[in-house]
């Protein structure tokens, strides 16, 4: 047993490293450009998913909401909050544009439609998304360094097995046009 | 003490120990990923989609087209009322193609057309003729005493819409002979016979499929309308159509492009020759060209890819392409979805010294009757460099520099090979195709294999 101790030491070491040390590493947690709530604007201004999150005429998903969307409300301050007042100084009055971190961002090579999942497949938000419609604080987003994605996009596998659950695989080109 | 055999343990445990942590894993993913976005790979932008349509002219179809922009990026292709065939889905990365002609030198180009010896005469070649370009440069040629060439063109045009019964000898009518969209939406209004040596994939998706046979006897046997199709729309062919009664519904003459015939201009007399290559249709062997031209005589290629008859011109001037040029096709006339990069040269203003965009205004859209002018030829030249990446990664079609030959050939799969004729060699690697019969070699004809081929069988030795 005792030759094995520097063996066992070493893979003790690199599985510790590679458990708790690498995503610490891997994953940088950025922040969100507006400390914004879901539940509040759920709450309090009765807002549903696709009011800031609309498709757009031609049938593609608007992501994120621009600024003009936010401004038609909060052209003035609602409310005494640090947040809502730095985010009317920062970026309401000047007309800046806020840089959203994407946590669904997909890579390029894939095609993913919006339309197709929620207006045919009858999806609902959450069933990707979770609960992030109803939570008081936007989740940390996790950037990878190197691919440049956030953690929290959904993988190839998560796409695959929801598919075959509902008996709808289809070829590669679906998805990677 | 550490000693250096504990050493080599503890590092051999920390290998052995990763392997079952997510980092090696996350790292090959992440590595993948990085890959698709390193700097030189063209990027779509994001933001607002917005839509503009063009028209299609790679091919000519001249399928409507849909572009999804972001800004004035166009980010994907779609066709419109209709399919789009897979060259078409991807003519957006084409200004991408990595071995873009970029650079060329149009003043040294005309020094020398300049001194060019006066007595020999000044020829334009068309690669895709029936254009307002094409009407340009004829009509500049005539002016100077000069020659308008164009690729030869299939005897006749076909109406797939109107047939019900469809035979064709060998014509590859899925594979794209007429527009893949039309063909595939016209499907199941037609019967196809094919008649065939090989098991072609038009073959495959025949209703009957023949080795062989007597092609009068069968078309007078199917339901009518009927329409007979070869590759090249022979006069025998036009013939037969012409009997069975298909003159006019589902053939009719092809166009006249007005173009002089190559085989009929002496050798060694033509003193400049441009050749407007960018945007290709039909290719001529350069063997046949070559013999035409003057000892020294001045060629300039106006091409937008180094594969063609930029090879052997004495001058490379770029142009744009699809979909930043502006063109027309069949009384349709482009949009520009993308900003021409400095330094393309613009071959109308070049040759004919005229303004295409004027000429343009005057175009009147033609009613679509569904007459199509076959292609004689392939795409090949544009789909070595649109879908190389395509055709190898599906292995469905082949790949530039690749011959299929049937298998007990000694030949094994991916093996290195020769293609060789007495015009010279061509290194190729092999696919094996069942469907081939023995004997028979198919390749991929982009113009360095028609040089090598010309009318010639080529052989394919081991490498």
């Amino acid at each position: 047993m005792k030759p094995l101790i520097p063996f066992l030491a070493g893979a003790l070491v690199a599985l510790g490293a590679g458990w708790a040390g690498f995503p610490r590493v891997i994953d940088r947690a950025r922040p969100q450009p507006v400390d914004f709530s879901h539940k509040v604007h759920a709450d309090k201004a009765g807002a549903k998913c696709d009011d800031c999150h609309a498709f757009r005429d031609d049938g593609t998903f608007a992501g994120a909401p621009a600024l003009d969307k936010c401004a038609g409300c909060h052209a003035a301050p609602m409310g005494t909050t640090a947040a809502e007042k730095a985010f009317i100084d920062q970026y309401v009055t000047p007309g800046r544009e806020p840089q959203w971190r994407s946590y669904a961002r997909q890579p390029e090579n894939v095609f993913f439609s919006h339309v197709a999942h929620m207006k045919l497949g009858k999806l609902q938000c959450e069933k990707c998304h979770g609960n992030i419609g109803t939570t008081d604080k936007l989740p940390a987003h996790f950037e990878d360094p190197i691919s440049g994605y956030s953690r929290q996009t959904m993988s190839m596998d998560a796409c695959i097995a929801c598919h075959r659950e509902n008996k709808l695989e289809h070829s590669c080109m679906d998805c990677h046009k | 003490m550490t000693t250096r055999r504990a050493a080599v343990q503890i590092i051999a445990g920390a290998g052995v120990g990763a392997l079952f942590t997510p980092a090696p894993w996350r790292l090959v993913r992440d590595t993948a990923l990085w890959s698709e976005n390193w700097p030189g790979i063209p990027r779509p932008k994001r933001g607002p989609i917005s839509a503009k349509t063009t028209v299609c002219t790679l091919c000519p179809a001249g399928c409507a087209v849909r572009a999804r922009c972001v800004g004035d990026q166009p980010v994907s292709l779609a066709g419109v009322n209709g399919g789009l065939c897979p060259l078409g889905v991807i003519g957006h990365h084409l200004p991408y193609y990595p071995r873009r002609v970029k650079q060329g030198a149009p003043e040294e180009a005309r020094a020398a057309i300049a001194k060019a010896d006066p007595t020999k005469r000044v020829a334009v070649l068309d690669l895709r003729p029936g254009r307002t370009a094409s009407a340009l440069y004829r009509k500049a040629m005539k002016d100077q005493g000069g020659l308008y060439l164009a690729p030869p063109q299939p005897g006749a045009s076909v109406n797939l819409a109107a047939a019900k019964s469809v035979l064709s000898v060998g014509a590859p009518l899925f594979e794209g002979w007429l527009p893949p969209a039309e063909v595939f939406a016209a499907r199941d209004r037609f019967r196809l016979v094919q008649i065939e040596r090989e098991f072609s994939r038009t073959a495959a998706m025949a209703d009957v499929w023949l080795p062989s046979g007597d092609v009068a006897e069968i078309a007078r046997k199917l339901d009518g309308p009927v329409l007979v199709v070869d590759r090249t729309m022979s006069p025998a062919i036009v013939a037969l159509n012409k009997e069975i009664g298909g003159w006019g519904q589902t053939v009719q003459a092809a166009p006249d492009f007005g173009a002089d015939d190559l085989a009929s201009v002496a050798d060694g007399s033509i003193g400049v020759l441009y050749i407007d290559e960018s945007n290709a249709g039909e290719y001529i062997p350069w063997q046949e060209i070559e013999r035409k031209l003057a000892p020294n005589a001045v060629t300039v290629a106006f091409a937008w890819s180094p594969d063609g008859y930029a090879r052997h011109a004495k001058f490379v001037l770029p142009t744009a392409v699809f979909p930043e040029a502006l063109d027309d096709v069949d009384g349709r006339v482009t949009t520009p979805l993308l900003k021409a990069p400095e330094g393309v040269v613009d071959p109308v203003e070049f040759i004919a010294k005229a303004s295409l965009a004027d000429a343009l205004k005057e175009v009147k859209p033609k009613e679509d009757g569904g007459w199509r002018l076959p292609y004689t030829g392939t795409l090949d030249a544009t789909a070595s460099a649109l879908s190389t990446k395509v055709y190898q990664e599906s292995n469905l079609l082949l790949a530039p520099r690749h011959v299929a030959v049937a298998p007990g050939a000694g030949l094994a799969e991916n093996d290195a090979a020769v293609l060789e004729t007495s015009r010279g060699r061509l290194p190729v690697r092999v696919v094996v195709d069942a469907g081939l019969p023995a004997g028979k070699v198919r390749f991929l004809g982009t113009p360095e294999v028609l040089d090598l081929c010309g009318s010639e069988e080529p052989k394919v030795v081991r490498g």
